[in-house]
């Protein structure tokens, strides 16, 4: 009797554990990640509010429209919009919506929040909401008007013919109508409780060290979200972080490390790290002002810098070799044509031999004999590579550029200097030379847009990318051609005319590209993005509509 | 009381012990010896009294040692080293062997030759700035003190303000003024902002001292006030500039390895705090660099130490009671073991 | 009295002065949020709407509109909503990392105060002796050893290397705060390390100070008169000489209190801990102009306080200032 007890317990403990033991499987599953470095979590759920909240909510709790597949153009993803369609005279995009969609308080989704969300980025011109809004009073911006065709249609109007206006609009993250339209001054409003359509909106647990934001039940991607919850903890530094992950607690991450080799593999079975190229870098002359504006002392500065110097020890040897003087890099290299960009190949190689030729040449000599070499008209060349003092890798970079300058008698030094003085110095344009990223996009036009655009080289609004205040005509054409037309050879010959106009006039001396941060823990989920399976572009920053789908790929760990 | 009287258990055997040299009288040398004291007086007797004070005292010249080394290693660094402080020199992280004493730091630059040089430059912002926080609170703090009245106001209003400003905040709103936080910059700010304790100190000692004989005796003679001031009071102010100074110097030191280590200075500069700055930023602790973070470490705490025990040496001399006490343990045991109170001191 | 009223018209001129230099902050200061928030853009903000964006961050108005505006609001203690932490009122925010570091630079305040005036107390009582004349020098060249030092060496050892203590932050992120053992016990075991930091490089001033008021006491008449009476040993080193010591220490204190909220910006830094030196950091390096007002008028104020609370301690136990 005892012994028959005794077993009846035993075995009902066994069923009993067995029966917990899918309920553990049943378990909230939560994905930890850290889009963003902060001091302190703030209640702050505003889709375009850049200081921290939008790299949490955007794509995650608010949909886009269209999600680029970057890495795999023919692989693109609806968002909000099942289709978009661009009209014959390039002067209109129609967007066909996703339709039974649904507001995560259960108002339905139509073309009225999207028309409203495009009247209200233009009714608050200071809310940046990345919609290229025309201006008549300054002559700016390209859409001028969004239309209902339906409740499902909408067609966005532009003042100019754009084929490239539809990577413009698929970017807009469409705000619910019945909540906005109350909002008076959406820059401030930290609209706490989101109403959405993404995976996640339901935000729980909020205190300044962190919060979660779980599944939105509405939402269409619901079925197959294998993730409740979304969990964003409050982190600053890199050791919190990399000890984070390490120690389980932070599954996706996107820091910048140093050695990752020694200090970030070796902390955990489950670390891992992939750093695919992203976009290149650049060193900016100001062209306005003796001797850059000399094209042959241009040239000679790009071979007189040592790039593997700066590949392997200024930058940890993160980041990776950009081929061609094109002020771009390989994550356009779909766009490259090897064989016209050839010849200009020389002008990335490191031979200082070949610098001094061409400086001796043009007549860049030491005139007054003081071991440096002059002006063409006599004055000393004395300038400093100016840079924000906390931004160590460049600065890196800055130094050895400065020595290579040196060493083939070119006195420039760096200058670093506080980084909000540097932010208000590069609208003025009065810089000598710095150290510049390169913008991302979907072609390259988002890159050289900004760089000849001459309406950006104004002192005082000169754009990051158009301190060398270089016009050239050629280009501001090419790039027109380039936008009027959809057919992607004409493109390609329009790029090509850039890309070879660049490689000529030396507006700009590439770099090396810079890498894309990723590091991922395998210990709770596995299917991340790998170099074998690059399916998606892998960050965990705004920016990547990528991400979500990223994310949603993700399988939890039994 | 003394332990001494309270517990005679404990002493009566030690003396028991002694009993046989306690019957023969010792003689006087004997006694000298166990006092720690010289029979003759030295080559220091014939320098002037505060300065002989200085080379007596212990642990001031250990002190003064310490920090000459410091600043003759940095003054002939180029003697030293063959490398260039600001260039690479070798391959990153390089262990400290024959080519690089100290080994390389993770961008390839030698890290003994970016000490020395360092020195150089941290220590002449650190004893810049402390010189002149010492002499703008000398020159204040008399001015206040002897003339009183109105320019005392202002002054003490002015000192006071000084006392309660927050450094920190104002060296960024100039550093950002002049775009780069270089050495000079900081040893300025540092400079303008750490002379308020000095001018209070001796301001009070100025009051104290205009009250006393010989500078009412020199103002009825008719003597100029400059010159009351220059040759009556200044000198006894010596000890308190000094100790103003050396004061100055260590928070100045500390205050720009700080500022640097934390990423306000300029990362082009070669100084202790750079060094700590990139060593931290370039995580050599993580990836097992110690030479490129402990030389300037221990170079800053060499530093600090060295200028602490000036620091003692020079309370002491302002101070007699603490130089006393010095003597006062040798005095106490001398008189325990002939059964003596100790208690007078 | 009048000695408290011309102190007290002191700090009101000196609150004022730093009212003023508040405001200038922002506009001597290159550069304001909205640079980097344009950057951020990447090119992706036509003209029109980059101009929209700086004027909202801009200043507008005369100087002497803007000046009056700015004291008006400061009045009414409202300090404005922080750029970085947006769009959190800057006084909340203030108020939450005002609270850790009262928890970090309090806590080291306590252990130093107390560890080092008894070492004080004991180093001048057996003058000349062993523990004086070793420990005397050792903690007060400890003092000379920047905290960015022994906080590096502190997180090395023991958060890096033996993993003993977390790699900074306040709290683990698996805590809600509340005030239960388990919170508490989780933030006191974050601080130790930090506050180890702090105490480390303090304790030899207070030490020092004590011991050098002491010595100078104990040849004084009262001293010799109540050893003369046969008081016990106990009874002479505390109830007569520490305590007539303790009171320019305890002045010391008051003003050093004052100085607390300024935060460990060092430590704070390599412990990532979320107090004021550290939000103020980040707060100057983005140009928070709202936070960087309120933090310094923050430590102002306090100092101010501190300075008047100590002056009238003073009075109260020196009767000659009462005139």
């Amino acid at each position: 009797m005892h012994k028959i007890g005794l077993l009846t317990v035993l075995a009902g403990a066994l069923l009993t554990t067995s029966a917990i033991v899918p309920a553990v499987g049943q378990e909230e599953v939560i994905l930890r990640l850290l889009p963003y470095h902060t001091d302190a979590m703030v209640e702050n759920f505003n889709p375009n509010n850049p200081t921290g909240p939008q790299q949490r909510t955007r794509d995650f709790t608010y949909e886009p429209l269209w999600i680029e597949n970057v890495w795999n153009p023919d692989a693109d993803v609806p968002g909000l919009a099942m289709s978009y369609e661009i009209a014959e005279d390039l002067k209109s995009v129609t967007w066909k919506l996703r339709p039974d969609t649904k507001w995560s308080d259960g108002e339905d989704f139509n073309a009225d929040d999207v028309v409203f969300t495009f009247d209200y980025a233009k009714a608050h011109p200071d809310y940046p909401m990345g919609i290229d809004v025309y201006s008549e009073e300054t002559g700016t911006g390209n859409v001028v008007s969004a239309e209902k065709i339906d409740d499902l249609t909408v067609r966005f109007n532009l003042h100019e013919p754009d084929s490239l206006a539809r990577y413009g609009q698929g970017q807009i993250y469409p705000l619910p109508e019945h909540i906005w339209s109350s909002v008076d001054d959406p820059k401030n409003f930290a609209n706490t409780t989101p109403v959405a359509t993404g995976p996640w909106t339901e935000v729980r647990n909020f205190s300044r060290s962190g919060y979660e934001v779980c599944r939105n039940e509405l939402s269409h991607y619901n079925a197959d979200n294998k993730i409740d919850c979304l969990s964003f903890p409050q982190m600053n530094g890199n050791e919190q972080t990399v000890a984070a992950l390490s120690a389980g607690d932070l599954d996706w991450l996107g820091d910048g490390l140093t050695d990752p080799d020694i200090t970030f593999l070796p902390q955990s079975e489950f670390n891992n790290y992939w750093l695919p190229a992203g976009s290149d870098v650049n060193l900016q002359l100001n062209t306005t002002k003796a001797p850059f504006d000399n094209l042959e002392f241009r040239k000679a500065m790009s071979v007189a810098i040592d790039r593997d110097t700066l590949v392997d020890i200024s930058t940890f040897g993160l980041t990776t070799h950009t081929r061609f003087p094109i002020g771009t890099g390989e994550m356009f290299n779909t766009w490259y044509d090897e064989a016209a960009l050839q010849p200009y190949e020389w002008l990335m190689q490191y031979t200082p031999e070949k610098a001094i030729e061409l400086l001796d040449a043009a007549g860049f000599v030491d005139k007054d004999g003081d071991g440096w070499r002059d002006n063409l008209d006599g004055s000393p060349i004395s300038f400093g590579i100016s840079m924000p003092s906390g931004w160590t890798d460049w600065v890196n970079t800055g130094q050895t550029v400065a020595e290579n300058l040196q060493d083939v008698g070119i006195n420039a030094s760096l200058k670093t200097m506080d980084e909000g003085a540097w932010f208000d110095g590069v609208p003025q344009g009065n810089f000598d030379v710095y150290v510049m990223w390169t913008n991302g996009g979907a072609t390259p036009f988002s890159q050289y847009q900004p760089m000849f655009n001459p309406r950006l080289m104004v002192p005082g609004q000169i754009d990051f990318q158009a301190m060398h205040q270089l016009v050239i005509p050629g280009i501001e054409e090419a790039l027109d051609k380039f936008r009027s037309t959809s057919d992607r050879d004409a493109q390609l010959a329009d790029i090509g005319e850039v890309h070879k106009l660049v490689a000529e006039n030396v507006p700009v001396i590439s770099l090396f590209a810079n890498p894309t941060w990723y590091e991922y823990s395998t210990r709770h989920f596995t299917g991340w993005v790998t170099e074998d399976d690059p399916r998606y572009r892998p960050q965990v920053h705004d920016g990547t509509r990528e991400r979500v789908l990223h994310a949603l790929s993700l399988q939890p760990v039994e | 009381m003394s332990e001494i009287v309270q517990t005679p258990g404990l002493s009566r055997p030690l003396r028991a012990e002694n009993a046989a040299e306690v019957l023969r009288p010792p003689s006087q040398a004997e006694l000298m010896a166990e006092l720690g004291l010289k029979s003759r007086p030295g080559w220091t007797s014939r320098l002037p009294p505060g300065l002989a004070a200085f080379v007596t005292n212990g642990k001031g010249m250990v002190g003064v040692i310490i920090l000459l080394a410091l600043i003759l290693t940095a003054l002939f660094a180029p003697l030293l080293t063959s490398y260039d402080p600001n260039r690479r020199a070798g391959k990153p992280h390089v262990q400290p062997g024959y080519e690089h004493v100290l080994g390389t730091t993770r961008m390839g630059k030698d890290a003994f030759t970016q000490l020395v040089y360092g020195g150089r430059v941290s220590l002449t912002v650190g004893i810049g700035a402390g010189l002149a926080a010492a002499m703008i609170g000398l020159a204040l703090g008399i001015s206040a003190g002897y003339f009183g009245g109105r320019t005392d106001d202002i002054i003490t209003f002015f000192v006071n303000v000084v006392l309660v400003l927050p450094g920190l905040p104002l060296i960024i709103v100039i550093a950002t003024m002049v775009e780069t936080a270089g050495p000079p910059v900081i040893g300025l700010v540092l400079a303008l902002t750490g002379w308020g304790w000095a001018a209070r100190t001796i301001r009070t000692q100025t009051l104290a001292l205009r009250a006393r004989e010989f500078v009412l005796a020199a103002e009825l003679m008719g003597e100029k006030k400059w010159r009351i001031i220059l040759i009556e009071i200044f000198p006894n102010m010596l000890s308190f500039v000094m100790g103003g100074f050396v004061l100055g110097t260590i928070a100045a030191i500390l205050a720009e390895a700080a500022l640097e280590f934390i990423g306000l200075g300029d990362p082009n500069s070669v100084t202790w705090g750079t060094m700590l700055y990139w060593a931290q930023k370039n995580l050599a602790l993580q990836s097992g660099a110690w030479w490129e973070i402990w030389p300037p470490c221990i170079a800053i705490m060499l530093t600090g130490a060295a200028l602490v025990l000036i620091n003692f040496a020079v309370d002491e001399i302002t101070n007699p009671q603490l130089k006393a006490s010095r003597k006062i343990g040798r005095i106490k045991r001398f008189l325990s073991r002939r059964g003596r109170s100790a208690d007078v001191f | 009295m009048i000695f408290l009223l011309r102190r007290l018209a002191f700090y009101i001129g000196a609150f004022f002065l730093a009212v003023t230099f508040n405001f200038f902050i922002p506009r001597l200061m290159p550069g304001d949020p909205s640079a980097r928030i344009i950057a951020s853009f990447q090119g992706r903000l036509n003209e029109s709407q980059v101009e929209a964006i700086r004027k909202s961050y801009g200043f507008t108005g005369s100087l002497w509109e803007q000046y009056v505006t700015y004291v008006g609001s400061i009045m009414r203690l409202d300090f404005g909503i922080s750029t970085v932490q947006f769009p959190e009122p800057t006084a909340s925010l203030l108020f939450y990392a005002a609270t850790w570091t009262l928890v970090l630079v309090g806590l080291a305040i306590f252990f130093a105060f107390t560890i080092g005036s008894f070492m004080g107390i004991h180093a001048a009582w057996h003058r000349g002796g062993f523990f004086d004349s070793f420990f005397t020098p050792i903690n007060v060249m400890l003092n000379a050893f920047t905290p960015a030092i022994v906080a590096l060496l502190l997180f090395y050892a023991f958060s890096l290397q033996l993993q003993w203590f977390p790699l900074g932050r306040a709290h683990s992120t698996s805590i809600m705060p509340s005030f239960s053992f388990e919170f508490i016990g989780n933030v006191l075991y974050h601080a130790t390390l930090p506050v180890l930091s702090i105490f480390l490089v303090s304790f030899g001033g207070w030490h020092l100070g004590m011991r050098n008021v002491m010595i100078n006491l104990l040849n004084e008449d009262f001293v010799i008169l109540a050893k003369a009476k046969g008081l016990s040993d106990r009874r002479v080193r505390y109830r007569y000489v520490a305590r007539n010591a303790i009171l320019p220490q305890i002045t010391a204190l008051a003003l050093s209190i004052g100085f607390l909220l300024g935060g460990a910006l060092v430590t704070e830094q390599v412990f990532n801990y979320p107090g004021l030196g550290k939000f103020t950091f980040t707060a100057i390096g983005s140009r928070d102009y709202s936070f960087i007002q309120g933090q310094l008028l923050l430590l102002t104020a306090s100092v101010l306080v501190a300075n008047l609370l100590s002056d009238i301690a003073n009075v109260i136990l020196d009767p000659r200032l009462r005139t």
